[in-house]
């Protein structure tokens, strides 16, 4: 980082503001199931992480010390959430308490599951469904 | 029993003719500061690795997770992403700035980096004063617990990244650095913007997901 490295930091920065814009526009309005709306925040999330380290940080231009130093964190982050996968997969015996929720849209205030619900099945459809039975 | 006190001998300390092979350095090929600020910076990604790490297991362990977008404001956080990544940009264009030798230009971008740092710390500050007027309190339950884990934490890198770029500021002011002599613009800066990577991603996991 020492020396002038040709960038432009302006393109850079404009493209972090469209993947923002992009990402909020997609976890919020996106008609696609979870699993694919989560999907793509995760790319878009390691997309601007990626322009950042590389450019802004320069990390593209380092030597081998720099990269050898941040690189075993990798491994080791993998290594944590391995780790944790023990108690992520034993979901039957964890439980924390997740207070009820209020539905702004129909001004329900509704469990947790059922709040979740919503957000699967759209709220006042799932609601409307919840009350009739 | 007399004591003689010497005279200084400047002919002890003075540069002798050696070996050619003596003039190493034992250190590693790399800035000493910059060394350290990257065994830093990995020691962060792990603290924060574990952060993340242990919201996996809490949210994982609940039968159901809020939708953020119900219980936060997501609008005003993503326009305080946009704030945080636009004082990255200033960072860089203050490092450019004194590589080019042009002092002025590093004080300007250097302060625009220190006011928007600033601006985002007060949106956040903002966010919880909000939050905990609707009594949404980390003890209430496991998403505020581990929503203002990460944030809080998060929040106080930027306080002493604005802290560390405030000291950088007031040297900047007096002209202590150059374009021979700015390594410490640049360890400020990898700082500043490892604090925008983190946030890239909690946002992403805190407020998105």
């Amino acid at each position: 980082m020492s020396e002038d490295h040709d960038f432009n930091a302006n393109k850079i920065f404009f493209g972090l503001l469209v993947l923002t814009m992009l990402e909020v526009a997609w976890g919020i309005w996106m008609p696609l199931p979870v699993w694919a709306v989560r999907s793509g925040l995760v790319i878009f999330a390691i997309w601007k992480g990626y322009l950042i380290f590389t450019y802004f940080m320069h990390m593209k231009w380092e030597g081998w010390i720099c990269k050898g130093l941040i690189a075993p964190t990798i491994p080791l982050v993998a290594i944590v959430l391995f780790a944790n996968m023990p108690d992520t997969s034993f979901n039957g015996r964890l439980q924390y308490h997740v207070g009820d929720q209020y539905i702004d849209s129909t001004g329900d205030v509704v469990g947790i599951e059922d709040a979740a619900a919503t957000r699967r099945y759209g709220d006042k459809r799932f609601l409307d469904e919840q009350k009739e039975h | 029993m007399s004591f003689s006190i010497s005279a200084y001998d400047a002919a002890v300390d003075a540069p002798r003719a050696h070996h050619a092979i003596y003039d190493y350095d034992s250190g590693p090929p790399v800035d000493r500061g910059k060394f350290a600020i990257w065994l830093f910076l990995a020691t962060e990604v792990m603290f924060f690795s574990g952060l993340i790490g242990t919201y996996i297991v809490l949210r994982m362990g609940t039968s159901a997770w809020p939708n953020p977008e119900d219980r936060l404001a997501v609008g005003i956080t993503a326009v305080n992403t946009f704030i945080l990544i636009c004082s990255s940009w200033t960072m860089v264009r203050a490092l450019h700035a004194i590589q080019g030798e042009d002092r002025r230009g590093l004080v300007k971008w250097l302060g625009a980096t220190i006011v928007i740092g600033s601006v985002f710390v007060g949106v956040q500050v903002y966010e919880y004063g909000q939050l905990i007027e609707h009594e949404m309190l980390p003890n209430v339950d496991i998403f505020w617990s581990t929503f203002y884990a990460m944030t809080g934490f998060h929040g106080l890198h930027v306080v002493v990244g604005v802290v560390w770029l405030t000291c950088l500021w007031a040297g900047a002011v007096r002209g202590r650095y150059s374009r021979a002599s700015h390594l410490r613009i640049e360890l400020g800066g990898l700082y500043w913007h490892f604090v925008d990577l983190v946030w890239v991603l909690l946002f992403t996991i805190v407020y998105l997901m």
